[in-house]
């Protein structure tokens, strides 16, 4: 390549960055403010009705659950009652489930990207309801935000045809049946 | 639009296509411009934000092509031909992003398409090229035949048509950039596709006092890694 387009290039970029312009393209990285105490109310008023299954569960991985710095929600008593297998990572974490021909995730982030143009995805925002249904290859997604979080329902059915990843009516019970069992402002 | 974003677009152009042109070791114009889909495959998005600027480029090496599967040769719109037509393995890359397809995307210019990126791997041979992690991160869910890598931040990456009889991982395992996931494959349920990775990713987005969850666009940010992995 000619030096001169090199010399272009460089000196059109630098030229630009000590404008401090260049920050209009960065992606930032925010924090989310849970409301840890409506997450906190929800978990004692609920208690009695997980089920023993689900109590036990929390009570066994208490340390573990209480290092996750977002509010760790997983099903109850509706379809999946199952125990979970649950890791964290800061202030996120994932919950699995192996259930019959399907498997399912529930994924939490206290963590949000916050995009250089954010009035591109006004329309977007204001459109979005309360919880968004996506099917897409390999299965169907189901995102909300609760306490301020925001969590994916992620499931892969063995067959594409499975009625639980082809209509929402699964993935919203599962939802319905969501409860915090753990997460702690860090 | 404020002045300001109109300069800020304005770099971003710039700087994409002078990053295109200083690439080491890649032709000046190895990929097309963020938006610009195969002639008749949909209307793309033109963003030419970097959403993931830290990313691993998702397979282990080079040379990689990241182009459609459906509307070139061996895809059901490409004419006929041969999915391992020497065509469908050269420069220049196209974003697939919103592609047409029948998936809701509310980010694409028509509310619907294709929710990420498919890439072919360095030859058309299956089950040979390895996938690794982009990011650090917990491996959150093993479907059917794709692997979603949650980073730490919440960010969910997800890896479509791998072998999945003979992944690297399992599930909850802890992976750190660069860690090998499966080799590319063509698995697809009952039945199969082309060799290639889908790559998509999924992520909370903050807009003023809310926040919502969307497949994000990765071709940008394909590209900033790709060109680092293909640095000398």
């Amino acid at each position: 390549m000619h030096l001169w387009r090199r010399l272009i290039c460089f000196g059109s970029v630098f030229g630009l960055s000590l404008t401090g312009l260049v920050h209009a393209q960065e992606v930032r990285e925010a924090r989310a403010n849970i409301d840890w105490a409506a997450a906190r109310a929800d978990a004692e008023r609920l208690a009695g009705s997980q089920g023993a299954g689900l109590n036990s569960f929390r009570s066994a991985n208490a340390a573990n659950l209480d290092s996750i710095g977002v509010p760790v929600l997983v099903p109850g008593t509706g379809p999946v009652r199952a125990a979970p297998n649950v890791k964290g990572q800061g202030t996120a974490y994932a919950a699995t489930y192996m259930l019959n021909a399907a498997k399912l995730s529930v994924m939490g982030t206290a963590s949000a990207l916050v995009p250089p143009r954010p009035e591109e995805f006004t329309a977007l925002a204001n459109r979005a309801e309360a919880r968004t249904f996506e099917q897409g290859e390999d299965g169907a997604d189901l995102s909300f935000v609760r306490y301020g979080a925001a969590y994916v329902l992620r499931l892969s059915c063995a067959r594409l045809d499975d009625a639980r990843c082809t209509n929402d009516a699964f993935l919203n019970a599962v939802a319905d049946s969501l409860l915090p069992i753990g997460g702690r402002e860090q | 639009m404020s002045s300001r974003w109109v300069v800020g677009a304005a770099l971003g152009i710039l700087a994409f296509t002078c990053g295109s042109i200083l690439a080491a070791g890649l032709p000046a114009d190895f990929a097309k411009p963020p938006g610009d889909l195969e002639s008749g495959s949909g209307a793309g998005r033109n963003d030419t934000t970097v959403y993931f600027p830290a990313m691993r480029f998702p397979l282990e090496a080079g040379p990689a092509y990241a182009n459609s599967q459906v509307y070139r040769p061996g895809g059901m719109h490409g004419g006929g031909g041969d999915q391992c037509a020497s065509g469908n393995y050269s420069y220049p890359w196209r974003d697939i992003y919103c592609e047409t397809r029948s998936w809701a995307m509310p980010m694409c210019p028509g509310a619907k398409g294709h929710q990420g990126q498919d890439i072919r791997p360095a030859t058309c041979k299956k089950d040979l090229h390895w996938a690794v992690a982009v990011s650090d991160g917990v491996i959150a869910n093993v479907g059917t035949y794709s692997v979603t890598l949650q980073a730490p931040n919440g960010v969910l990456y997800r890896y479509l048509h791998l072998n999945m009889s003979d992944l690297a991982v399992d599930e909850l395992d802890h992976v750190r950039k660069g860690d090998r996931i499966g080799k590319v494959s063509n698995w697809f349920g009952d039945e199969r596709t082309t060799i290639h990775l889908h790559f998509d990713i999924k992520g909370p987005v903050r807009v003023g006092d809310r926040t919502i969850v969307a497949y994000l666009p990765p071709y940008t940010s394909l590209i900033e890694a790709y060109k680092k992995l293909m640095s000398p």
